[in-house]
């Protein structure tokens, strides 16, 4: 039960659309989850929220996140931190999962003409005050 | 109780390895190199190989033990290697930033370098308001140009916002297609813009590597494209024969009939010292600094008052086309000082800054959606990602005594009692981050933004750390003289950002800098 229920409220966090999937499906560490979303889930009625549509399990997740700030951000954090980090979800965004080094990042594109519209500023002369 | 080790005298002992204390050890051991000099750094050296822009959950670290804030740093329960202590900043409107260790706030600083205008050093005679700074830009002028040497500044000469500079030594960093935007939407409003100055290498020098734009510079640079101090000032001073020693916590500045007589510290091992010293040097950045000299009971009324940060505000444009997303310095890309100077039509004294930056990551653009969750936050991400740029709004911050750093009435592990920060937003700060965002906004839309966010305030850019022992000449009213020497105690010099009788709009890093080197040239004269 509570693996089903931390599935659907993981879901029910991040749902995805049609080609970013939704957190069950984003290929996640559910396990190192449970743990974080555990205080949460304990707030939570698992047959009430199994049973609710997706707008019935919003509306009962924005009840626990006002009850319960702090168990409800610490799991938002941990999921969204899985789920953005996931390299399935990178993708879509068009990102990368490799870490940032060493291969860094590109700049793209010819930067010349837009540094010939300096020409203006300078013509304008000195601008700070003696 | 453990004995303390008394240790050998030294002529000068710093406190304090970061931008200010680095830079006045490199000066000082060149233009004084009989003097002995030791300095003490409460942190360590970072490696490299361990930053988070090396593994895959660098995104998670940003937030975590990699965050900038030292509070955010502890709470995750696995903080870098920096030597950070808590910070009571539950009454400040921005919470203070910074890093503790070899190199100090300059690890993860952007490295956005400008200067301050030659009209921030005179408030008072030019606008009726705060107070003047014992001397000029063009005094410190100098001292700016030896610090972009060590430095290495990229960017273009020529801009007309500043009085003429020497050449930079590197080409400007890429705009990019972020920049470019900005670029036009500035020039279609007949703006002034211009590349920003960095102190990051665009191309390679010695061991160092040239920036290729890998995006999370404030958790340190991984091939030290970025200069920050413990790759810059800090070899320097070493090769001077500066005794640097990492891991040394001074919890007091000793003083007896009104002069310092040296200073007590804790080391690695946990072994009481005290070091005796001629002069002692603090530069503990404007917390630090306050919280190590009210300790120690310095008895100067204005010490600890006066913080002041830079209010600072942003807003964000959303672009059809696509962006640059995170890649490249965050800081750096272009700016503009059309609003910089004081125009009494505003209706507020001084001006802005606008900074054009580049986009967080994508874990924290979503962590910062409100709500971050569901359907509806998920398709704004989507819209959003790579396609946002933000305009950094940097106002003027006037001293004000009420806004403050304070002991607290417990001690911490460090062994120094606890500190708190105490800061409100005033009304003419919140005038002038109006009218800039106002202009940002103007400036998004001009460049094509069909839709903008405005965040009024960013609490989380507690960045700079000015003015709680600010230079003057009356000791009522500040805790130096021109020279950094204390009033209460004139062998006691500060050297860091404490020091700002006013900040002018624009990031403190050069400035800092320039003014430890002056600093240290004046001690050494007297020395000599
Ligand atoms: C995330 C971030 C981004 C920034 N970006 C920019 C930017 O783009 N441009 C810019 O100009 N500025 C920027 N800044 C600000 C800039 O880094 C600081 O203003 C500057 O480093 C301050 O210099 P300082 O000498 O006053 O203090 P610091 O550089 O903070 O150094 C103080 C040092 O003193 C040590 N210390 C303190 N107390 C003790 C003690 N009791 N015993 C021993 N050691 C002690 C600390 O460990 C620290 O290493 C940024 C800062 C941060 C945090
Ligand atoms: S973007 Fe450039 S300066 Fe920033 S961390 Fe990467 S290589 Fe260093």
């Amino acid at each position: 039960m509570s693996d089903a229920l931390l599935m659907a409220v993981l879901d029910a966090l991040l749902p995805g659309d049609a080609t970013l999937p939704p957190a069950s499906r984003a290929g996640l560490d559910v396990a190192k989850l449970a743990a974080p979303a555990q205080p949460l889930l304990a707030r939570i009625d698992a047959r009430a929220f199994l049973a609710a549509d997706a707008a019935g399990r919003s509306d009962l997740l924005r009840a626990v996140a006002q009850s319960d700030p702090v168990a409800f951000r610490e799991c938002l954090d941990r999921a969204l931190a899985a789920y953005y980090q996931a390299p399935t979800v990178l993708a879509v965004f068009g990102w990368r999962s490799e870490p940032p080094m060493p291969q860094g990042h590109e700049l793209i594109g010819d930067d010349g003409p837009a540094l010939a519209l300096l020409d203006t500023v300078r013509d304008r002369g000195p601008l700070w005050r003696r | 109780m453990a004995k303390e080790i008394r240790l050998q005298p030294v002529d000068v002992v710093v406190v304090g390895a970061g931008l200010g204390g680095a830079a006045f050890c490199a000066r000082l051991s060149e233009r004084a190199p009989r003097l002995r000099i030791a300095c003490l750094e409460r942190g360590g050296w970072f490696q490299r190989a361990d930053l988070p822009a090396h593994r895959r959950d660098w995104q998670e670290l940003m937030m975590s033990s990699w965050a900038t804030s030292p509070n955010l740093r502890q709470r995750s329960g696995a903080s870098a290697c920096s030597a950070d202590y808590a910070i009571d900043d539950s009454q400040s409107a921005f919470k203070p930033l910074m890093w503790s260790g070899m190199g100090g706030s300059t690890v993860n600083w952007a490295a956005h370098f400008p200067r301050l205008h030659p009209s921030d050093f005179r408030l008072r005679t030019q606008d009726g308001i705060a107070e003047d700074w014992p001397f000029s830009y063009f005094d410190l002028e100098p001292y700016y140009d030896l610090n972009d040497e060590a430095f290495g500044v990229a960017g273009l000469a020529g801009d007309p916002a500043y009085p003429p500079k020497k050449s930079r030594r590197m080409k400007p960093l890429p705009l990019g297609r972020l920049g470019r935007r900005a670029a036009a939407g500035f020039d279609r409003l007949g703006w002034h813009w211009w590349p920003v100055d960095a102190a990051i290498n665009t191309v390679a020098d010695g061991a160092r590597g040239a920036c290729n734009h890998c995006g999370p510079c404030q958790q340190g640079c991984a091939n030290g494209a970025k200069s920050s101090t413990d790759i810059t000032y800090l070899p320097r001073a070493t090769r001077n024969g500066v005794d640097l020693r990492p891991h040394c916590v001074v919890r007091e500045v000793v003083i007896e009939a009104g002069r310092a007589t040296g200073v007590r510290y804790v080391d690695a091992s946990g072994a009481e010292m005290l070091q005796p010293a001629s002069v002692v040097v603090v530069a503990g950045n404007g917390v630090g600094t306050a919280r190590l000299l009210l300790a120690s009971g310095v008895a100067s009324p204005a010490l600890g008052r006066n913080l002041m940060f830079h209010p600072a505000a942003y807003v964000r444009g959303m672009f059809k086309d696509e962006l640059d997303g995170p890649v490249g310095p965050i800081g750096c890309a272009l700016y503009s000082h059309e609003f910089y100077e004081t125009d009494p039509a505003r209706g507020f004294k001084r001006g802005v800054h606008l900074q054009v930056t580049r986009e967080n990551p994508l874990l924290m653009q979503a962590a910062r959606l409100e709500p971050a969750w569901g359907g509806e936050a998920q398709r704004r991400l989507r819209e959003e990602f790579r396609h946002s740029m933000a305009v950094l709004v940097l106002a003027e911050d006037l001293p004000e005594v009420h806004n403050r750093v304070v002991l607290a009435d417990r001690m911490e592990g460090d062994g120094l009692p606890g500190v708190r920060v105490e800061y409100r937003l005033s009304e003419h700060s919140r005038r002038s981050l109006d009218f800039g965002l106002d202009r940002a906004e103007e400036m998004l839309r001009a460049a094509g933004a069909y839709r903008v966010v405005r965040v009024p305030l960013a609490p989380l850019a507690g960045w700079h750390l000015l003015g709680t022992a600010r230079m003057g000449s009356d000791p009522g009213s500040s805790v130096t003289d021109a020279q950094g020497r204390c009033h209460a105690a004139p062998n006691i010099i500060v050297a860091d950002g404490s020091l700002f009788p006013t900040v002018g709009a624009v990031n403190p890093g050069s400035t800092i800098g320039a003014l430890a080197l002056k600093l240290a040239d004046d001690l050494a004269r007297e020395a000599a």
